[in-house]
């Protein structure tokens, strides 16, 4: 063998290896663009920690820190939107332009109708605990699961009760106009609702408690905030007197039911039907939250627990595969099983409750 | 059930808190010239300091009432001292003087926000064990009926005062010519901060009288103002008198007014009466031309 031919030999393999080299790097460039989480998540999260849903707020701050655990592989920025559109779609803008989060788990739902524009555009992963309006296919998720079920329950057991049913409702946030549509769209007789009353917080609510007791309702089901739900109940005994109409409460009503009763007293509550979601939190998180910050877990912890357990799961996940990870997501959390529908939205059922000697009991 | 009855108590009851809003906004304004945003903070300041002092330490009710319009009274008349008047010494406009006012009604509500949080509060300490009183058909609760009667003892006092006191002509004097007042021997400042403590305590007797009757939270004091401004053009602004009349006329037309429409209108109303009024008697009811 000539030496020109060991020579041609030679550079006959380089030009291989060169080749399979080049290969290589254009195929991790092709199909490995989705850069590995590289072992960290940046998490930020929206909450009302404080005003009217402050302490509601604080409680799943506490379960998302409990999630979170000691993992240095999640770095966690809490926002306060004070449950309010405007100032949550500022922490959004906040978390996703100066402090470059990975994905955010939002608790209220006047910041996710604020924000789902923005992340539609954005397709950065959300994890939505309560819910607002109803959405599409996209990047949110939501932990809360569908409320048209919960709400057309309500005005089906609520009609079961009731021949004369008033609706009162708040003008001024899509999440109570939506809950109304909900329980309009679940009543059967066209005759039952005998009024419609859309409020706006500013206003006092003498004249059309007034109008509303005109209407000679069997029951009065209220959709409103916490403090109008105070406000109305108020001036609604007031005036009624010792006319026999009953309250009819709703999920929003259990959640914050003790500062009613501690308004209004228990007896206005008394027999008041209610649909929510079943209570399946785990007496292990309980303990545990109970443990480490010497109070009990409030409404929507538990579903703050397991939007950190989705998070986690992403750790060894490229983050172009996270949404679709999600979507597959089906493990039993501590809010009960966690699985998303076609539209990201947790798949639950509704359980029928009545107020009964200072509780909501199933019926 | 007829409906009358009962929209008529509410409509005095209405024109009621308006009227005591109206009351101690018209005093400071028909002294002062000066449009007193903070006015509103500080009748919300009244309500929370009552929570405090009433709820919170567990003091008497009457002490506490008694507490809370002092101390709104004695704020009213510092934010004067330590605000309004250097800046009136420096002759600044009109318009800087509402800008800080509007400043210290934004910095008042959020220290009451921040020390008592916004959530939702009521005043009474018992449940639904109010006395409730009939009047031919129309229901009134006793809180209400205590309003009513401190906005008519009020606006007679005041009348009283500016007829046959030294100190009430005092304080028509400044209202008419602050300048012409001081020149005759009055002492403006002395008497200005005087209108400052008894309008800022008027304004907290309405925010604790609110807050026994619904309940009460940082914001509830811009929704009392704009009301108490709207019945002060109505009647007059300026004129004491006025407001009060402004004060139930408004209570009577927003609550007749949403009678057979929808109660998102109640604000609206209010709004579109106060802008026939500026184009068509801007000087209100009794207001001088």
């Amino acid at each position: 063998m000539s030496i020109k031919l060991l020579n041609n030999m030679k550079s006959s393999r380089i030009k291989w290896l060169v080749g399979i080299v080049i290969i290589a790097i254009v195929a991790i460039v092709i199909f490995g663009s989705g850069k590995t989480s590289s072992g960290t998540i940046k998490v930020g999260v929206i909450a009302p920690l404080s005003g009217q849903y402050g302490s509601l707020g604080e409680s799943f701050k506490n379960a998302v820190i409990l999630a979170a655990g000691d993992d240095k592989r999640i770095q966690v920025v809490f926002e306060d939107d004070k449950f309010d559109a405007k100032t949550g779609l500022s922490a959004f803008q906040k978390l996703t332009n100066i402090d470059h989060v990975d994905l955010v788990i939002n608790e209220s739902s006047p910041t996710l109708g604020a924000i789902t524009p923005i992340v539609n555009e954005s397709h950065i992963p959300v994890i939505q605990i309560f819910e607002a309006k109803e959405h599409n296919k996209d990047s949110i998720f939501q932990m809360l699961p569908f409320s048209y079920p919960l709400f057309s329950d309500l005005a089906k057991l609520a009609e079961q009760h009731y021949n004369r049913i008033a609706l009162v409702y708040n003008g001024d946030s899509d999440v109570f106009v939506t809950d109304a549509d909900y329980f309009k769209q679940g009543v059967i007789s066209s005759s039952t609702i005998v009024n419609q009353s859309k409020l706006l917080s500013s206003s006092d609510f003498r004249s059309e408690v007034t109008k509303i007791l005109a209407s000679s309702p069997d029951a009065v089901t209220i959709f409103l905030p916490s403090g109008d739900i105070i406000k109305f109940i108020k001036e609604f005994s007031v005036q009624k007197g010792n006319m026999k109409i009953d309250l009819i409460c709703d999920a929003n009503t259990e959640l914050s039911i003790g500062d009613y009763v501690k308004a209004l007293g228990a007896s206005v509550f008394e027999g008041c039907l209610s649909t929510n979601l079943p209570s399946l939190t785990t007496e292990s998180f309980i303990q545990t939250y109970s443990k480490r910050f010497n109070a009990n877990p409030l409404p929507g912890a538990d579903w703050g627990y397991d939007a950190m357990s989705v998070v986690k799961d992403l750790l060894n996940t490229p983050k172009d595969k996270w949404i679709k990870k999600i979507q597959s997501e089906s493990f039993d959390g501590v809010s009960g099983h966690v699985s998303f529908d076609e539209n990201g939205t947790r798949n639950s059922i509704s359980e029928r409750h009545v107020f009964r000697d200072g509780k909501f009991v199933k019926i | 059930m007829d409906i009358i009855p009962q929209l008529i108590v509410n409509s005095v009851i209405a024109g009621a808190i308006y009227a005591m809003v109206a009351l101690g906004f018209n005093l400071i304004y028909g002294t002062t010239k000066f449009f007193d945003l903070g006015y509103g903070a500080i009748a919300a300041i009244g309500g929370y300091t009552v929570f405090y002092f009433y709820k919170g330490l567990g003091l008497d009710l009457y002490i506490s009432v008694l507490l809370g319009i002092l101390i709104t009274g004695a704020i009213g008349t510092i934010i004067y001292k330590l605000v309004y008047a250097p800046l009136k010494a420096r002759k600044s406009s009109g318009m800087v003087l509402l800008i800080a006012a509007l400043g210290v009604m934004t910095v008042l509500q959020s220290i009451v926000a921040i020390l008592f949080t916004s959530q939702f509060q009521t005043l009474s300490r018992s449940n639904g064990s109010e006395a409730v009183y009939n009047i031919f058909g129309g229901v009134i609760t006793q809180t209400q009926l205590i309003i009513l009667a401190l906005g008519v003892f009020l606006m007679i006092a005041i009348a009283l005062v500016f007829r046959y006191t030294l100190f009430g002509k005092a304080i028509k004097a400044v209202g008419d010519d602050e300048e012409v007042s001081k020149i005759v021997g009055i002492n403006t400042n002395k008497i200005i901060s005087w209108v400052f403590f008894i309008g800022s305590a008027i304004a907290g007797l309405a925010g604790i009288l609110v807050g026994f009757d619904t309940g009460i939270e940082p914001t509830m004091g811009l929704s009392l103002l704009l009301k108490g401004v709207i019945a002060s053009i109505i009647g007059g602004i300026g004129n004491v008198y006025g407001g009060v009349i402004g004060a139930f006329l408004l209570g009577f037309i927003e609550n007749f007014g949403i009678w057979k429409i929808s109660g998102e209108w109640k604000d609206a109303i209010a709004f579109a009466v106060l802008i026939i009024f500026l184009l068509f008697r801007p000087h209100g009811i009794l207001g001088k031309k």
